[in-house]
């Protein structure tokens, strides 16, 4: 049940991979391939602006400039027409309504802008009407700006500009000054802005829009230019970018491999490395078995004609027995290194664990070497929870090496301290001590400084392993001839 | 009994594991070796200096001086002194350097006493088969020598292929 599970988390775990690599493809070609189309593609809009603008103001200009010419050329038509009606200018020291009337038809059939058409005398006031308003005739024109700029200026005639006047309606007067028998006679027009425009604009033209016809088709296409150019180049970013994708996934996957067979390459010189060391621990006290076996069979063969005593035999038989003891030290601290430890968590004193051991299983050794022991107990230290099978088997180790260490009277310093969360427990012996390349190599397998057949070199490598296994780290300090400190750091509660 | 003692095959054996050491003397001297055992390299090196060897064993893991420094030193001082490398490793590329260093053998631990006897006689034969081919080489030489130089040159030259058997 648990390997599809595992294989089915590792087969989402390699998707995950290949998502995230694509995705960082992904936005990374984005912005290489988008960011410069955009500045591009800005750059040109703003250029395509400036030209349309450009080009729009001149079109406006030339435009204006025709119409002013058309104006003109419209106006001096009108003036012309108006002109013609003053033939006979005596006529119109005295108009007749009849003849203004007809006049005025004679006009609007010219052009339909004539509305009305009034004589006025120089004082402004109103001497004959033709037209739809004859309510007129009781104004007097003397006030109004066309009239009075009439009479002032050099010019026979005035236009004026679209104003509203008595009548209220926007309108355009037209008017000639003569001077008939020595009176002052103002012949004036009106016209009608609206209808003139009309006229006009049949000559003229409709004004267009500029940026309108052929350049709002540029700007379209230049739009749908820009769609397609950003559609293709996404479509070429995302194969692109899958692409890359894959290539980094397919690479790494590789690199894994490599990393896992490079692993296993190592695992399987270090099981090399130590089944050499083993080998030879084991092999040497083998060796010994076998010559002290082949020498107990040689002295009790006739043929040597020996006669060993018991005695002489019963000391070579426990060389043997000590040579396969050694063995069994060695496997039996292998299957302590080697073996997945079942951590038992129990609360206990560790100063009544470290008197137990000096007291009973070391207390022999201690004594035959005449080695004092200090206990320097820190009385705040709580009972400790953690493995404390395990935890006496690194102490075993500390104190039999401390022991070991020393030849003939010495000490032993037992130190326990209480931390914050933690304890430190140290043990210091006045020893031969190690050199720094000694203490270098003090936690590898097999290395030991005992002679042979007294240490396997395994205890501190074994210690360090529990240790590390129990959430703490052992340190171990020295100097040749100033004994060595071994100092082992656990949590108080595991 | 000096004369028993002479016609001996003597051997050194260099182990740092005493009870190793003793008890494979003991066996070799009950099969009429003459047998000094020593515990370090450097007591080996001495012991070559006052005393003569035909064979030596050498343990190669040792403290201080190693059995290959050891079997290097000793060629060098001794070459018709055969040597048998002894080790608990039994690694080949040890196997290897040691036979360029011209170890006649090379036998991993724990051996049968049968095996080892069998790889000494060899050893020992090995030794007699060079001696005996430098002895001739020196006859001849010494042969060649007589027919052409001064007296003084012959003497010389014989001081010389003399001071090569050691």
């Amino acid at each position: 049940m648990a390997a599809p599970d595992g294989f089915r988390s590792d087969a989402k775990r390699r998707d995950d991979i290949y998502r995230g690599l694509l995705r960082h493809a992904l936005v990374r070609l984005t912005f290489l391939y988008f960011i410069p189309l955009l500045l591009l593609t800005l750059f040109f809009h703003l250029q395509y602006r400036l030209v349309v603008r450009d080009a729009d103001q001149r079109h406006r200009e030339l435009l204006a400039y025709h119409q002013a010419a058309m104006l003109e050329m419209y106006l001096g038509d009108r003036l012309l027409n108006l002109t013609d009606l003053t033939d006979d200018p005596r006529s119109l020291l005295e108009p007749r309504r009849d003849d203004l009337e007809s006049h005025l038809a004679d006009l609007r059939e010219v052009s339909e802008a004539f509305i009305d058409l009034s004589v006025l005398d120089g004082s402004g006031r109103v001497l004959g009407y033709a037209g739809p308003l004859p309510s007129l005739e009781e104004r007097n024109y003397s006030g109004e700006a066309w009239f009075t700029r009439l009479l002032a200026g050099a010019s026979s005639h005035v236009i004026t500009d679209v104003y509203l006047g008595f009548r209220e309606e926007p309108h355009f007067t037209m008017a000639l000054k003569l001077e008939p028998r020595g009176e002052t006679r103002i012949l004036r027009a009106v016209l009608s802005p609206e209808t003139a425009r009309i006229q006009l604009e049949g000559q003229v033209g409709e004004t267009e829009e500029p940026g309108g016809g052929l350049l709002a088709n540029i700007a379209t296409n230049i739009w749908l230019f820009s769609a397609l150019f950003c559609l293709i180049g996404g479509l070429v970013i995302w194969l692109q970018a899958r692409w890359v994708a894959q290539q980094q996934y397919e690479a790494q996957l590789k690199e894994r491999q490599l990393n896992r067979q490079l692993g296993q390459a190592a695992k399987l010189a270090l099981v090399g490395e130590l089944a050499a060391g083993i080998a030879h621990e084991i092999n040497n006290p083998l060796a010994v078995v076998s010559e002290k076996a082949g020498l107990v069979k040689d002295l009790l063969n006739p043929r040597f004609g020996k006669n060993p005593t018991p005695g002489q035999l019963r000391a070579h038989l426990g060389t043997i027995e000590e040579a396969v003891f050694r063995c069994t030290d060695i496997t039996r601290q292998l299957l302590g290194f080697v073996r997945q430890r079942d951590v038992e968590l129990k609360e206990k004193d560790v100063h009544a664990e470290i008197d137990d051991l000096v007291h009973g299983l070391l207390s022999s050794e201690l004594e035959a070497g005449d080695i004092m022991v200090v206990k320097d107990y820190d009385p705040g230290l709580p009972a400790i929870i953690t493995d404390h099978g395990q935890l006496r088997q690194v102490m075993l180790n500390l104190l039999k090496n401390a022991a070991d260490s020393i030849t003939g009277r010495g000490m032993i310093t037992i130190t326990t301290k209480k931390l914050e969360d933690r304890f430190t427990l140290t043990v210091r012996d006045t020893g031969h001590g190690m050199t720094p390349e000694a203490l270098e190599l003090v936690f590898m397998p097999f290395f030991t400084t005992k002679p042979p057949g007294k240490g396997t070199g395994l205890g501190l490598s074994v210690s360090y392993g529990i240790i590390e296994g129990l959430g703490g780290h052992i340190d171990a300090h020295s100097a040749p001839n100033e004994g060595s400190k071994f100092t082992v750091e656990l949590p108080l509660k595991r | 009994m000096a004369d028993a003692q002479e016609r001996k095959i003597k051997l050194l054996i260099v182990d740092d594991e005493v009870d190793f050491l003793e008890a494979l003397g003991e066996r070799l001297e009950m099969r009429d070796f003459l047998v000094r055992t020593v515990t370090t390299g450097a007591d080996a090196l001495d012991l070559c200096g006052t005393e003569k060897f035909d064979l030596a064993l050498i343990d190669l893991k040792m403290p201080g001086m190693d059995g290959q420094e050891l079997l290097a030193r000793i060629k060098a001082a001794h070459r018709f002194l055969e040597v048998i490398i002894l080790t608990g490793h039994g690694s080949l590329g040890s196997a290897v350097e040691c036979a360029k260093l011209g170890a006649f053998s090379y036998l991993p631990k724990p051996y049968q006493l049968d095996e080892l006897l069998m790889v000494l006689k060899d050893a020992y034969a090995e030794r007699l088969m060079k001696k005996f081919a430098a002895n001739t080489a020196r006859t001849e030489e010494l042969l060649r020598l007589s027919q052409e130089e001064s007296p003084r040159g012959i003497l010389r030259r014989m001081k010389e292929l003399d001071d090569e058997d050691r």
